[in-house]
């Protein structure tokens, strides 16, 4: 008997820890894309920390703007300079958490999932809710999303003289693989 | 006048090629670049820990030349490797992408790399564990 509520506790308690793990990335991947007639524009960042409590759902990402690249040189000048004042802003954060994360149903089938919380750029900080998916394979935790972020909103000014070149809402592509982290 | 509106032609097709070639130009060869800075990937991430304001207006946009151990695997795309992590502290580290795939697809121990500073990830009241002095264009020196 005492075997038997010794085992159980013990298992009890692996599962329970495993359920607590923190998973995290300093390799997330987030481009943004502009289309318009006259011309198409994105940029890539391969270095976004992103980082998931397994037992809360609680989500954050963190983003240098200056590791955003673009193929041409003046065009990520203008980005730092003078679209996204980099030098003062110099990165973007996200804080949230997977509304109703329960870690158990993570399978390696993708999982639709509502992410809310708050973006903050261009030193505007602006609640968001957005849709995506979790996928759990190999251990690890595959997040992926695509949305839709207006520049107005975080007052990033574009010039008139450009304006037609820029989209009005660029679509940003978020996908990250998240490691359990081991202190 | 009328001599005059040939020249002013000519002016402004070669100022609108020149601004054709500036808007489309590419980045810089980093290899080209001399690095205004060289250290350790570890005195590096410290400078940044003691002061990042004052890090990060001498080195943010600048050429710099890191040397250390590499952490971890190398990121590879089609069996060639793009980015690295060199860093003897696995909580703070020097985050390293390179300008052009790498032909080697192995890495020695200890290497050194020069690249563009993008700055530093790091943020004491978040939920993210220690920082990362991120590179950006790099070439392998050694």
């Amino acid at each position: 008997m005492k075997t038997t509520i010794i085992s159980a506790l013990a298992l009890f308690l692996a599962f329970g820890a495993s359920a607590q793990d923190k998973y995290f990335t300093r390799d997330g991947y987030i481009k943004f894309y502009s289309s318009t007639p006259i011309e198409d524009i994105e940029a890539e960042n391969h270095k976004v920390t992103a980082i998931l409590d397994e037992a809360t759902g609680k989500l954050e990402f963190s983003a240098l703007i200056k590791s955003f690249e673009f193929e041409k040189a003046l065009m990520e000048e203008h980005f730092n300079e003078n679209y996204m004042e980099s030098n003062t802003f110099p990165k973007s954060t996200f804080k949230g958490e997977i509304v109703g994360f329960d870690a158990s149903k993570a399978s390696d089938k993708p999982m639709d999932v509502t992410v809310k919380g708050t973006l903050e750029m261009h030193g505007v900080s602006k609640e968001i809710t957005e849709k995506g998916t979790v996928t759990k394979k190999d251990g690890k935790y595959i997040l992926k999303s695509k949305m839709m972020v207006n520049p107005e909103d975080y007052k990033i000014e574009i010039p008139n003289t450009v304006r037609e070149k820029i989209a009005k809402e660029l679509e940003v592509t978020i996908d990250v693989t998240l490691a359990i982290f081991k202190k | 006048m009328k001599k005059l509106i040939p020249i002013l032609i000519l002016t402004a097709a070669i100022g609108f090629g020149i601004g054709t070639y500036l808007f489309s130009k590419g980045h810089d060869e980093t290899a080209d670049i001399e690095a205004v800075f060289s250290m350790t990937a570890d005195n590096a991430v410290q400078e940044f820990l003691d002061d990042q304001t004052a890090s990060a207006a001498k080195y943010i946009d600048q050429v710099i030349e890191i040397s250390g151990p590499v952490m971890g695997e190398p990121e590879k795309t089609d069996g060639k490797i793009t980015a690295v992590k060199i860093s003897s502290d696995d909580m703070y580290v020097v985050s390293c992408s390179f300008q052009n795939p790498l032909e080697t697809a192995e890495l020695a121990d200890n290497i050194t790399v020069k690249g563009v500073c993008s700055g530093f990830n790091g943020d004491a009241e978040s939920m993210m564990p220690g920082g990362v002095l991120e590179l950006k264009r790099a070439i392998l020196i050694k």
